[in-house]
């Protein structure tokens, strides 16, 4: 084929314009650590890429989610466990008043002390936390109980969705734990002993030992019951951490860049470089030697 | 005598005919670097006079040398490699606005309005969380509004340069038209046209760069040059483009012969730079625009499905928390609901009246909805149909981009090949200049001697 300068001064040209652009892109990848820059780069791993990102967004919603209810279910598992301390010292004081060794001072004495722990219970069944009232049910803007102890609360679970499809209850039922909807009035237990103890009825108060007892068990039965879902939390917060670590591997892997193969690339465009400055300095010597 | 004014003659013709073959040559060194330009020789020939053998030389003129085969395959691999690069160039604006590191960042406020529907779950009575969702919400439907007001504007932007670039074919083909005129004219004269056909190739280079130019000579040794079926330059007449759009929006290129009717040859025009703004503007832009259309219309539709099914703190059910219309335009129209606006109460989080103000379920499903497939025809998560529609948009990208490639190599290809032939070699054009140089010497030597002989002979005399 016949050579025309112009086919040479193109040749040098197109050679040196497509080395410099692979050695542009290979230092871009080198600087950046990143191989897929833009859709074209890679169509497959960057709709990928926009997918696993999703999926970590997901995994840092549900944790910010599981973090925002699991002081609520700390929190109400550890005010079952202050109720559940009031009635065993009401259990406790139901057993020592039921003796027939006790005057009736003495029981009045124990009487103030039984009013005053079910004031606390009371206070306890009231629990306001960051959500609203702990024991309402769904009805969290208004105490759950009156001073009278009626619940004004209902039994609805509150949720959150733990993970893709798994919506689990984070509330504690107010309602399961200290009314009849759980086996007993656990207040309505206490007024007894407290109204058997003030009027010094001593069969009055031994007709309340079992009830609260049972009540006890009922208010600790609910008490497991936060304690499983906080381990519960706990658990799906975990998964999602390392769910959320996988993520980002995988992430990296579509569009990072392998350090040691983007060195070579940038090393390789370099020498595609060198080359095509040399051929055209050799090209333009030649010529310069032929005509001048 | 007649022998010695013979060689008198002879070296006269000799030093005009190597005369004008550096003058050819000084030409071709002249213009090695002006585009369009093709290489010359000078054509000399034996002069010819009766049936006497004479033995001069004469400059019978110049030959081009030309492939019109090998141009003919230059233009239309320029017009292929136009058409990609002015494709591409569209493809990479199209590109960025679905890049979310440096684009509109639509995924990322689809998954800010998953995370704010999952923190309502939580917290349901929080006015803060509340707030949020709105916010995100209403960020989601911006973000979509303005990918799909970008596109647009790029469909206006092309409208415009298109228009420019059928301006330029215009003047092109009227330039094309006007130099086929003068070169009839010259060559009826006995002159030569040259340089005029170097101009003209030049031009239909340029017109082939813009749109798919067939170009051949008509029996009577017409130039014609076509575009798709219809005839856009014959000899020294003109057509003119004229650029409009269909009852649909998309572009419409008009072609109207002198004194002819009105021709719509919009679906011909596949290559070139028209080609390619046609493609970028009508397919490509078009396609992404429904797609992200159908995608907003699935996403609101669905969350507008459970957003109405729950109660807001107000007791009230059945709004919408968005605002949309047919699917066509989605994208572009979509916003919050009006009613929605300042509104966090009425935000559904609650699934009946019931659990109010604490129930969430609906929160939770609303949350729930953007992890189901309710798009692409129920079967794609929105993260995923807005991902396939981003791996959509790369992979016409690359394709492009390879395209660019590939036909910039055969257009390098072509144009060493036609190179090959009409392109000026200073090693070749050295050589002959030494010739023409040598033989011009002894054209001058020869006259020198006929002059001596001469001189001798008056001597004699």
């Amino acid at each position: 084929m016949r050579i025309s300068d112009n086919t040479r001064f193109e040749a040098m040209r197109q050679s040196m314009a497509t080395s410099q652009a692979q050695y542009f892109k290979a230092s871009r990848e080198a600087s950046s650590g990143v191989r897929v820059g833009a859709p074209s780069d890679d169509p497959i791993a960057a709709a990928q890429a926009l997918r696993v990102q999703s999926a970590m967004d997901r995994t840092t919603a549900y944790r910010s989610s599981i973090n925002t209810v699991r002081g609520d279910v700390e929190l109400a598992e550890s005010s079952l466990a202050d109720a559940k301390s009031d009635l065993d010292r009401a259990h406790e004081i139901a057993l020592r008043a039921g003796s027939g060794q006790m005057n009736a001072d003495e029981r009045k004495a124990l009487g103030i002390e039984a009013a005053q722990l079910k004031e606390h219970l009371l206070a306890v069944a009231n629990t306001k936390s960051s959500q609203g009232y702990l024991f309402g049910g769904t009805q969290t803007a208004v105490a759950p109980f009156s001073a009278s102890g009626t619940f004004s609360g209902d039994d609805l679970d509150r949720n959150i969705e733990l993970a893709n499809g798994v919506v689990t209850a984070v509330s504690t039922s107010g309602a399961k734990a200290f009314t009849v909807a759980g086996g007993r009035d656990v207040l309505g237990d206490l007024d007894a002993l407290v109204t058997a103890l003030n009027s010094n009825d001593q069969a009055g108060v031994l007709a309340t030992v079992n009830a609260l007892d049972a009540s006890g068990r009922q208010i600790l039965a609910a008490r497991v019951d936060a304690g499983l879902k906080v381990a519960k939390l706990e658990a799906a917060d975990t998964a999602h951490e390392q769910t959320g670590v996988s993520l980002a591997t995988n992430q990296q892997t579509l569009v990072g860049s392998d350090p040691a193969q983007a060195y070579s690339r940038l090393a390789q465009a370099q020498q595609g470089v060198d080359q095509a400055i040399s051929v055209s300095k050799n090209i333009l010597d030649t010529l310069r030697s032929t005509q001048i | 005598m007649a022998g010695i004014s013979n060689l008198l003659g002879l070296a006269r013709d000799a030093l005009n005919a190597q005369a004008f073959g550096l003058n050819v040559t000084g030409q071709n060194v002249a213009n090695a670097n002006t585009p369009g330009y093709v290489r010359r020789d000078a054509v000399l020939e034996a002069r010819v006079a009766g049936t006497i053998t004479y033995g001069g030389v004469t400059a019978a003129g110049i030959h081009r040398s030309v492939d019109s085969f090998l141009d003919e395959r230059n233009y239309v691999a320029s017009s292929f490699e136009e058409g990609a690069k002015s494709r591409d160039q569209s493809l990479g604006a199209i590109e960025n606005l679905f890049n979310d590191t440096a684009g509109t960042g639509l995924s990322g406020s689809l998954d800010a309005l998953f995370t704010s529907f999952s923190s309502l779950g939580a917290s349901p009575s929080d006015p803060t969380a509340r707030a949020v969702v709105l916010q995100k919400a209403d960020e989601f439907a911006g973000r979509l509004r303005d990918t799909s007001n970008q596109i647009a504007t790029l469909r206006t932007d092309l409208l415009t340069q298109s228009q420019g670039t059928t301006s330029r074919i215009n003047q092109t083909a009227s330039q094309i038209a006007k130099l086929n005129g003068q070169i009839t004219l010259t060559e009826n004269t006995g002159g030569d046209a040259a340089d005029l056909k170097d101009q003209r190739d030049k031009l239909v280079t340029d017109l082939s760069g813009k749109i798919n130019a067939h170009v051949f000579t008509d029996g009577s040794g017409k130039l014609v040059i076509a575009t798709g079926g219809a005839t856009l330059v014959e000899g020294d007449r003109a057509a003119t483009l004229a650029v409009d759009t269909h009852a649909d929006g998309s572009l419409q290129i008009n072609l109207q012969r002198p004194g002819g009717t009105v021709l719509d040859i919009t679906s011909q025009i596949t290559r070139g730079s028209l080609g390619g703004i046609i493609e970028a503007r009508d397919d490509d832009a078009v396609a992404m625009s429904q797609k992200l259309d159908q995608f907003a219309y699935d996403v609101a539709t669905a969350v507008n499905t459970q957003h109405a099914a729950g109660y807001g703190t107000d007791g009230v059910n059945g709004r919408n928390l968005f605002a949309i219309g047919g699917v066509a335009g989605a994208a572009a129209t979509i916003a919050l609901d009006p009613a929605m606006v300042g509104h966090p109460e009425r935000l559904a989080a609650a699934s009946s009246a019931t659990s109010l103000p604490g129930g969430a379920d609906n929160a939770n499903l609303l949350a729930g909805v953007l992890d189901k497939p309710v798009t692409s025809g129920n079967t794609r998560t929105p993260a995923e149909a807005y991902s396939d529609i981003v791996g959509e948009i790369g992979q016409r990208k690359a394709a492009s981009a390879q395209d660019v490639e590939v036909r910039g190599a055969m257009h390098a290809q072509t144009k060493a090949m036609r190179e090959s032939v009409s392109g000026v070699s200073m090693d070749e054009e050295l050589v002959s200049l030494s010739s023409y140089q040598r033989a011009y010497q002894a054209a001058s030597k020869l006259l020198q001697t006929a002059d001596e002989l001469l001189r001798t002979l008056m001597g004699v005399i």
